[in-house]
């Protein structure tokens, strides 16, 4: 293949009980108590610490975790995992059959070190449930490499200089992760196949919704490129983006080492060079500013790097950036690279001295900073390390996705060392009776779903049915449909719009028959109009209790008297009379909204609209 | 608990055949040929749980999977795997300006390695590998380690807390500040009570500490407590044998508890021990050491070691309906015998013949409460009185478990007989009290 390798990771909650232990997966705002902990990395037996561990582990982090109604001790590793869940396992194996793939004959849980905090133990809970499968994803075929389920981490609610502070309830909420193969060769294809597979997790009707709910992780590798994981994006709207992010990126970045081959660059070699003397009296304030504090500038020669700092000829960031994001990593904020100078305040006779003292030659390049004496020489060690592997192209690495469609560096992508057996989970036998209830009992896609549900309601709207299991759990859809069909609708147009009102309301299961059946019979008594059909709803869901009079009473709704409804008409036109001589028959929309809004939905929208166009046509 | 995972972990007959067939072990390259099934992978060790035709294979992206051995799979021996390097451990340079410390270990969780490739744990079985699972000890005093043993702390004995007294001893004559013992923590507090009985005259800190979470773990609390231990027992004003754990549930307080009167009230918390019937010595956190409760400070004079002990004492808890056959077999052939009784220290009344028996014959039995806070008052009830007029001592508030392990102690120190009562009924360790106080 020639172009870019693509390949997502599809992490989706389950709405199951928590995966280790017998706590609820709901999240909490009430914190009960808080602890702090620290991380470190275990020594393995054969002497290596994996090296994305290790270099978290050097951030000498510590963590703060707060303690909600929807975690215990497991959460707080206080007590070994429990059995994992059997719904959430027997969900997993749903999504492989659904794929295609085949499971494993036994689920071995393992340990997979994480060291930023999100997880009590240092560690992830993952197994892996099934190999293979596959999705359509506009006519070709994308193959599943694995599906897995893995504990959720611990809600980040505050990161800080040094530490974290982490919140327990989403930790140990069951997610099942779809991973594909590289399969995927553009940035719409991506977004294309994470709709999918998204799609195909919600058929299982058990997928929890809700922001962060799902989040995916993608590869990105073009060709003479690196694999690079962007981590944890959350709107899929944005994939696309990302994905063209990072073949700008990886492409530019096998341009800048092509350019470096040339030069011969070789990596910086030696100390940093402490200019603080010749930058005493600059007029760039951050730089003067940091030497008050006490900070010193260390700078070094980046042989042969000129140019490759600053803006590329694509438009595209240069190395200064991704210098910059390593030398963040040990909390130093910013750096200054000679392609953006003079400028920042720098001048060009500090510019010159800057060069002199570090000897520079025509095509290098350096970089200063100016930090406190041992953050600054770890910052630059991470700035060396950057530059030498910028001589090769595309470092591997793990990216965090900006909000901007952009990405920063995170850390080191990690190794397979990171991954040993869970040893307190027993292995799980997947017997063939299993599989043959989970196969036999497989979920309807959304199509047959729909279709069910059309011909067994056909006096509700089908657009809104098929819009209803796109967004809403099966569940919910049918017990609504179901009461609003037991009340006694009066007509199929009003039920479609109190089905929609119901279904969008927070807390509509709440909503009782008699509440329905008051509505359906104010609305055919014309005590209120259909527009008014959400408000009155939603005041029944916020107060429990409430009677038709009542909610009509608060949200000041009621019939409007004909009379009424003719004198804001007539004021409406006539105040909008150079908008109906311009447009005519095309003002009758905006006209009607402002109508609408000042009679507050106390008034059918077909009758308003009809008196309306009545009234226009007098003034035409 | 994690050390006990990695005992049995071959697999079993039909599999066994199968990998014996191709010559494969743990830690070869296999590849299981057959269907959408194969996979190809290093051959993983067992897990006790393992079903039985079940293969284990760790694949390439790091995961294990658990294959069925079928009749028409295919096992192929890809490549035999290279072994396991020596493990190198790095060397943690000491300063001799600092307070020395001798730090001893006995086993359980807190100095463990994980075989990253089978997920085995193992306990560090080399001094150095103590001190390298918290190199930063090195900044706190100078170390010296030893380990003694490498045991599950259930299976300690009577001569193995004499071992561990002797050391402590040794080191502090030879002029240690004090001493570390890295101990399993589940009977942490029955070596604690025997070391402070075998050092009379302690004159510096005797520490034990352990983790509750094994140091196999990023999360585990033995680098945490080992060095607030370490901060302990080179720069304490204490001369007593202490236990040092999580006083909550972060990383970053400690609190060091009486050694005869520490218990083990939660079996996985991090903050598991307890002070019973009394105040805690005080805390050791990051802002320094701070001992507010009562407590003997340091000493110039040297301890004796008076490490003697007669472990035919047996220790029963006694409950309702209790079978004098229970009670008969624990004190059969014994020279003690501790009860555990119920409230005010009690035991079923159709007992009594078999007690007065065996003190007659020469035994000796002492009386506690299994309420663990309170004292043991055998005036207040008949039953009582029962119990004491045939000779049963009261062993006041001792916790039932220290006064096993002192009765041990004074049956070993060759007293008479009657003078074994007087012993029993004196605090040596600070193991009762005298006077008890609303908290
Ligand atoms: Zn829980």
């Amino acid at each position: 293949m020639n172009g870019p390798r693509i390949g997502l990771e599809i992490h989706q909650q389950l709405a199951a009980g928590k995966l280790f232990c017998r706590c609820p997966s709901e999240l909490h705002e009430r914190v009960r108590g808080e602890f702090v902990r620290h991380l470190s990395p275990t020594l393995s037996e054969l002497g290596d610490v994996d090296k994305a561990a290790r270099l978290e582990s050097e951030k000498g982090m510590s963590f703060r975790y707060q303690d909600t109604e929807s975690s215990c001790l497991v959460e707080a590793d206080e007590e070994p995992p429990h059995r994992p869940d059997e719904d959430a396992i027997d969900l997993a194996l749903t999504v492989a059959l659904m794929l295609g793939a085949e499971p494993v004959d036994e689920i071995e849980f393992m340990r997979k070190i994480v060291l930023d905090g999100s997880n009590t133990t240092g560690f992830q809970r993952t197994a892996l449930i099934a190999r293979g499968g596959e999705i359509l994803v506009g006519g070709e075929r994308v193959r599943i490499s694995a599906v897995c389920l893995e504990e959720d981490a611990a809600r980040r609610v505050e990161s800080g200089g040094c530490g974290a502070t982490f919140r327990l309830d989403r930790l140990g909420i069951p997610l099942v992760e779809v991973a594909t193969e590289p399969d995927i060769g553009a940035p719409d294809m991506a977004r294309d196949a994470a709709l999918a597979i998204g799609r195909l997790l919600r058929d299982t009707g058990k997928a929890r919704r809700g922001i962060g709910s799902v989040r995916e992780d993608i590869n990105i590798s073009v060709p003479g490129g690196a694999r690079v994981e962007i981590k944890g994006v959350q709107e899929l709207g944005m994939i696309s983006s990302y994905i063209s992010g990072e073949i700008g990126r990886q492409e530019r970045l096998i341009g800048i080492a092509r350019v470096l081959a040339e030069r011969v660059a070789s990596a910086p070699s030696g100390e940093a060079a402490d200019i603080t003397h010749l930058l005493k009296g600059t007029g760039s304030k951050m730089v003067s500013g940091a030497i008050a504090k006490g900070g010193k500038a260390l700078a070094i020669r980046l042989p042969g790097f000129a140019g490759a700092l600053g803006i590329q000829k694509d438009g595209g960031k240069g190395l200064g950036t991704e210098l910059a994001q390593r030398a963040r990593t040990v909390g130093v904020k910013g750096l200054m690279h000679s392609d953006e100078l003079p400028g920042y305040g720098i001048t060009d006779d500090e510019k010159s001295a800057i060069e002199k003292e570090l000897r520079c030659g025509p095509t290098d390049a350096f970089l200063f900073l100016v930090a406190d004496g041992e953050k600054g020489k770890a910052a630059i060690a991470r700035v060396t390390e950057r530059a030498a592997e910028a001589l090769k192209g595309v470092p591997e690495e793990t990216r965090d996705p900006a909000p901007d469609g952009g990405s920063t560096y995170s850390r080191p992508l990690p190794g397979g060392a990171r991954m040993y057996p869970e040893t307190d989970v027993p292995p799980i036998l997947v017997t063939e009776e299993r599989l043959k209830r989970l196969r036999e009992n497989l979920p309807k896609s959304a199509a047959v779903r729909k279709k069910e549900l059309k011909e067994r309601y056909p006096g509700i709207d089908e657009q809104r049915i098929s819009i209803a299991v796109d967004e809403r759990e099966d569940g919910l859809i049918g017990e609504i449909l179901e009461r609003i069909c037991a009340c006694g609708a009066p007509d199929p147009k009003t039920a479609s719009v109190v089905f929609s009102a119901v279904l969008y309301t927070p807390e509509s299961k709440a909503l009782s028959k008699e509440e329905l059946t008051s509505i359906f019979t104010g609305l055919a008594e014309g005590s209120f109009s259909k527009e008014a059909v959400p408000a009155v709803i939603a005041h029944y869901a916020a107060n429990p209790g409430a009677t038709l009079a009542s909610a009509l009473g608060a949200i000041g709704a009621g019939s409007v008297s004909s009379g009424e409804m003719e004198k804001i008409i007539s004021e409406v036109v006539a105040e909008n009379k150079d908008l109906i001589s311009a447009r005519g028959e095309g003002a009758l929309a905006p006209l009607m909204g402002e109508v609408m809004k000042r009679l507050r939905g106390r008034a059918d929208g077909k009758l308003v609209s009809e008196a309306l166009k009545r009234e226009m046509k007098k003034l035409v | 608990m994690a050390i006990g995972h990695p005992v049995n972990m071959s697999y079993e007959a039909e599999v066994l055949k199968a990998l014996d067939g191709i010559g494969a072990r743990p830690g070869d390259i296999v590849r299981m040929e057959g269907g959408r099934k194969g996979a190809e992978g290093v051959l993983m060790p067992r897990h006790e749980f393992t079903s039985k035709d079940i293969i284990v294979v760790k694949l390439k992206n790091g995961y294990n999977i658990g294959l069925r051995l079928e009749r028409d799979s295919k096992l192929v021996l890809m490549k035999k795997g290279i072994g396991l390097p020596e493990r190198s451990v790095p060397k943690v340079g000491m300063s001799k300006e600092l307070p020395a410390v001798k730090l001893i270990g006995t086993g359980g969780t807190i100095a463990s390695y994980v075989d990253y490739k089978t997920g085995a744990v193992h306990p560090a079985l080399k001094a150095d590998e103590l001190v390298a699972s918290a190199p930063e000890l090195a900044d706190i005093c100078n170390i010296d380690s030893e380990v003694l043993y490498s045991i599950l702390s259930e299976d300690m004995t009577v001569e193995y807390w004499q071992n561990i007294a002797e050391h402590a001893f040794e080191a502090l004559k030879g002029g240690a500040a004090g001493v570390v013992i890295a101990h399993g923590t589940d009977t942490m507090a029955f070596t604690a009570a025997a070391v402070s009985f075998m050092l009379p005259g302690l004159n510096a800190p005797v520490v034990l500490t352990g983790s509750q979470r094994s140091s196999d773990r990023p999360s585990s609390d033995a680098r945490a407590n080992l060095l607030s231990a370490a901060r302990l027992a080179a720069y304490g004003d204490l001369g007593e044998v202490a236990i040092l754990m999580h006083s909550g549930s972060s990383d970053d307080s400690a609190i060091v508890h009486r050694g005869t009167r520490a218990r083990k009230m939660h079996s996985t918390r991090r903050d598991a021990f307890r002070t019973m019937g009394g105040e805690p010595i005080g805390t050791v956190g990051e802002d320094g050491i701070s001992l507010t409760g009562e407590h003997r400070g340091r000493g110039t004079t040297c301890p004796e070691l008076k490490k003697d002990m007669d472990d035919a004492v047996g220790l029963v808890y006694a409950y309702p309906g209790m079978h004098e056959k229970v009670l008969g077999a624990s004190m059969d052939g014994m020279r003690g015998i501790v009860i555990a009784g119920t409230g005010l220290g009690h035991l079923p009344s159709k007992l009594l013949p078999s007690i007065e028996k065996f003190i007659n014959g020469g035994g000796h039995a002492v009386m506690t409460t299994q309420c663990l806070g309170g004292a043991v008052n055998l005036s207040v009830y008949s039953n009582g009185r029962a119990l004491a007029r045939a000779g049963v001592i009261e062993g006041t508030d001792m916790l039932p478990e220290v006064a096993w392990v002192k009765l041990m102690w004074v049956l070993g120190q060759k007293v008479s007989g009657e003078k074994v009562g007087g012993l029993m009924a004196s605090n040596l360790a600070g193991e009762m009290s005298e006077r008890r106080v609303l908290d």
